[in-house]
């Protein structure tokens, strides 16, 4: 047993928390309120990452991630390294982290279906997931955007909400049915290349919080593209089917959790700052804790055991262990203590907790989307009981 | 701010810069940023190698006085051996269940019981491997995976079991040579000796670092007065580790029970009747010097902090035994036609039950490893506690509530588990690691 962070990931941990510091947090506010504007720091940032990660394998975004197939031995991975990454770069600023060019979660399902082709094409390009519909949230089998064969091409109709980069990146990778009568097991995903006649962003979002993050809304209209777009198998196996696209989810839940916890933590540590003259003590008895230590103690209690849960998971995966409940758990704790966290921090902090000068009201808007982005908290605890009880989706719905 | 960070720092002005934008300088910029950015971490993570294995190194040499443990990786496997103890303490676990479930169980652990638990050999996992043991007396990952199984079978009885393990844990780790002797030849005759740790007081002031037990130094012993209150195995141990303050610090005192002075009563609580709880009262007790846990090296707070971890890995342990009760009892309970786990209200606490267990087994884990590693587990210990504490509590009146009617009378468990769970806090002080 260990469970501490690896030496070999200090250096990782090191860099990406000054890249919150130094870069993130400056700018934070500029493009909180700045929404849509594009944070053009980040291309220079962008360009120092892909540097380290050619030179050290990883420290931000899910491009790279997937389940690890090994021989033996222990392994941390990336998906480890992109977890303590993100923890750090979500201490600085999450709409930023979520702004990061080619670290997408489009990147993340070309690089967990891609055939080598398709990799060679699409594998340096950043892509976004464009999954859900004004009628389809968190029941992504409902998706009503079709994909019909027509000689090489699929032409696609349909209309895309809250894609995640949806206007910056340089191509989207679209869910959609290739027979809508058939159901779930139709449902393949497309890489469509920003650009093509037919995709249209119609609409970027105003959000509660994650402003510097562009949340697009897509229209496809007869959107022609080659068939060796379409990421994974063609055939519809109605046997198996949805449970290959689902997957790629399993790898990013992890993420998620870790992005909540970098902002909580970012949270807990400057109320701290700010109404603490000391540290917290850790051996102080129950009964002479002040309201305040009590709070912050139990919230940091909260923030770690979601932290464990996370590294959990993503050290499962990095072992190729099956990880879809501990994803799950790691996903639902983390979200919900986040958001507890930073709504709490700002309630200790009062006006100064309310106020544009701290960020702490920004933390607690940008926390909320973590407990609902990537399957809300009620999707996670579905997951979770259907596991735990032998479930399957039509007994526990 | 270290040399990456003023360099991120410098490239963040730069890249938002009017002047950047004005020359068109951003590309090249970029281009050059990467080459050196890149090749910069290169030297940076290599030299940082060096001195990790430098650093290493030294520690290794380190190591292999203090009986550390080297790994670099995140890791949750047990080792072959901590697998073999995990089920055999399983094993037992199951017995203990059916003990607690049958009414026989006389406010403690049968002779039956202590037999087979002997049979797991504690005893002599502490013994130095001088005297044939197997020297695991600072293995803290071991004894919580031990005592997180047996509270899955019992609380109650888990916290009498392990009472005689963890007086002789302490004495082997801060007791004079003296007294260790004294305890090894007791342990190498008769595989256990009762005792059990007395640190709870009445009344409703607490404050765990400082017990209003009193210990003064007379001539050639100490003289102890006060009342202990929680006492685990209260009818049967034949010695006390008694928490006492002297002067203004605290330390651990071997008393046997025959002292002039001492008188056990009874006392019910809430739950943990399996404990077979009872007051210590100390009336002018004298004890020879070498009775003092302190060896030069006690420290009041660290063994808190393990006896934190304990009272967390017992919730753990109970709360796992609810959740392992839960899902047949609701997935066989049917209303309105069908299994009431088919209703989201249901699942969903049993999702959030599970969630928790594993978030508070992965926190005692830390803090226990930790503790085995000579690292500093004081935060670690006193978060596991804590969140032992609510989260457990929360296992337990879920517990009730999913069993509804059921959950209130004791044909079932469950308000067994609630009532046991309540105690958390209050076993600060019991069980170490």
């Amino acid at each position: 047993m260990y469970l501490e962070i690896p030496g070999k990931f200090k250096g990782l941990v090191g860099q990406a928390h000054q890249v919150a510091r130094q870069v993130f947090r400056p700018i934070s506010r500029k493009y909180d309120r700045a929404e849509h504007d594009y944070p053009v720091e980040l291309d220079m940032l962008a360009a120092l990452l892909d540097a380290m990660n050619d030179a050290t394998g990883g420290i931000a975004g899910s491009g790279k991630l997937s389940q690890q197939k090994h021989s033996e031995g222990v392994r941390n991975g990336t998906n480890m390294s992109t977890v303590l990454g993100l923890i750090e770069l979500c201490w600085g600023d999450t709409g930023l982290a979520l702004s990061l060019p080619r670290q997408g979660l489009g990147n993340s399902a070309i690089a967990a279906v891609a055939n080598d082709e398709q990799l060679q094409r699409f594998g340096h390009k950043w892509a976004a997931m464009a999954i859900t519909e004004p009628e389809a949230g968190s029941d992504s089998a409902a998706i009503r955007t079709t994909a019909i064969a027509d000689g090489d091409d699929y032409i696609i109709n349909g209309e895309k909400i809250y894609v995640t980069s949806g206007e910056r990146a340089e191509a989207v990778v679209v869910w959609a049915s290739l027979n809508p009568n058939i159901g779930r097991a139709a449902i393949k995903s497309f890489v469509v290349e920003k650009g093509t006649p037919g995709m249209e962003v119609v609409r970027l979002e105003k959000k509660l919080g994650i402003k510097a993050s562009d949340t697009a809304a897509i229209t496809f209209t007869n959107c022609r593209v080659p068939k060796a777009n379409l990421l994974g198998n063609p055939e519809v196996d109605t046997k198996k089917g949805f449970g290959g696209v689902m997957q790629t989810f399993d790898n990013t839940r992890p993420v998620v959790a870790a992005m909540a916890i970098g902002v909580a933590r970012a949270s807990l540590e400057r109320t701290q700052e700010l109404l603490l003259n000391k540290g917290l003590n850790y051996t102080k008895s129950d009964q002479d804790l002040t309201a305040l230590e009590a709070s912050l103690l139990e919230m940091e209690a909260d923030l770690e055991a979601a932290r464990l849960l996370t590294l959990k998971a993503a050290w499962m995966a990095d072992n190729g262990q099956p990880n879809s409940k501990e994803a799950s758990m790691a996903k639902a704790k983390a979200g919900r203590v986040a958001n507890h966290i930073t709504l709490e921090c700002t309630r200790l902090c009062g006006p100064a907790g309310y106020l544009e000068d701290e960020l702490l009201e920004k933390w607690a808007r940008d926390s909320k989307i973590l407990d609902i982005f990537e399957g809300t908290q009620q999707i996670q605890k579905l997951i979770i009981a259907r596991r735990i009880l032998g479930k399957s989706s039509s007994e526990l719905k | 701010m270290n040399a990456i960070g003023i360099a991120l720092n410098l490239a963040n002005r730069f890249a938002g810069s009017d002047f950047a934008e004005r020359t068109r300088l951003r590309k090249p910029a970029e281009k050059l940023a990467y080459i050196v950015t890149r090749r910069g971490f290169s030297a940076v993570i290599k030299s940082q190698g060096a001195l990790s294995k430098r650093k290493a190194k030294t520690n290794k040499d380190k190591q292999s006085q203090t009986s550390q443990k080297p790994s670099s990786l995140f890791d949750l496997n047990l080792s072959e051996e901590q697998m073999m103890i995990k089920d055999n303490a399983a094993r037992l676990a199951e017995r203990l269940r059916e003990e607690a479930a049958s009414s026989a169980i006389d406010r403690k652990p049968s002779e039956a019981i202590w037999n087979e638990f002997d049979e797991l050999g504690a005893g002599y996992f502490i013994l130095p491997e001088d005297l044939d043991g197997m020297d695991m007396a600072h293995a803290s990952e071991t004894w919580m995976l031990l005592t997180e199984e047996l509270a899955r079978g019992d609380m109650g009885q888990a916290l009498a079991l392990l009472s005689p393990v963890s007086v002789a844990l302490a004495i082997s780790r801060w007791g004079q040579s003296g007294l260790q002797h004294t305890w090894q030849s007791k342990l190498i005759e008769s595989g256990r000796v009762q005792a059990s740790v007395a640190h709870q007081e009445t009344g409703v002031n607490r404050n765990d670092a400082q017990p209003s037990c009193t210990a003064q130094k007379k001539g050639n012993s100490y003289r102890l007065n006060g009342h202990k209150t929680m006492v685990p195995i209260s009818q049967s141990a034949e010695f006390f580790l008694v928490s006492a303050s002297l002067k203004d610090k605290t330390f651990l005192f071997l008393v046997p029970r025959n002292s002039k002075g001492v008188t056990v009563s009874q006392l019910p609580s809430m739950g943990l009747h399996s404990a077979d709880l009872g007051q210590l009262h100390l009336k002018n007790v004298d004890i020879p010097l070498y009775h003092c846990l302190d060896a030069g090296n006690f420290d009041a707070q660290e063994w808190l902090a393990r006896s934190q971890v304990a009272a967390a890995t017992l919730a753990t342990g109970t709360a796992q035994a609810i959740l392992d009760y839960v899902v047949p009892y609701c997935n066989d309970r049917k209303a309105f036609g069908e299994p009431i786990t088919h209703r989201q209200s249901v699942a969903f606490m049993i999702a959030d039950m599970a969630t928790e267990i594993e978030g508070m087994r992965l926190l005692n884990s830390r803090a226990a490893s930790r503790a085995e590693r000579n690292m500093d587990f004081t935060k670690e210990a006193r978060l596991s506690f804590l969140q032992a504490t609510s989260k457990g509590m929360q296992a337990g009146t879920d517990g009730v509530q999913l069993l509804g009617g059921h959950g209130f009378i004791q044909e079932h468990p469950v308000e067994r588990w609630y009532r046991d769970l309540r105690a958390t806090p209050l076993l600060a002080g019991s069980l170490i690691i």
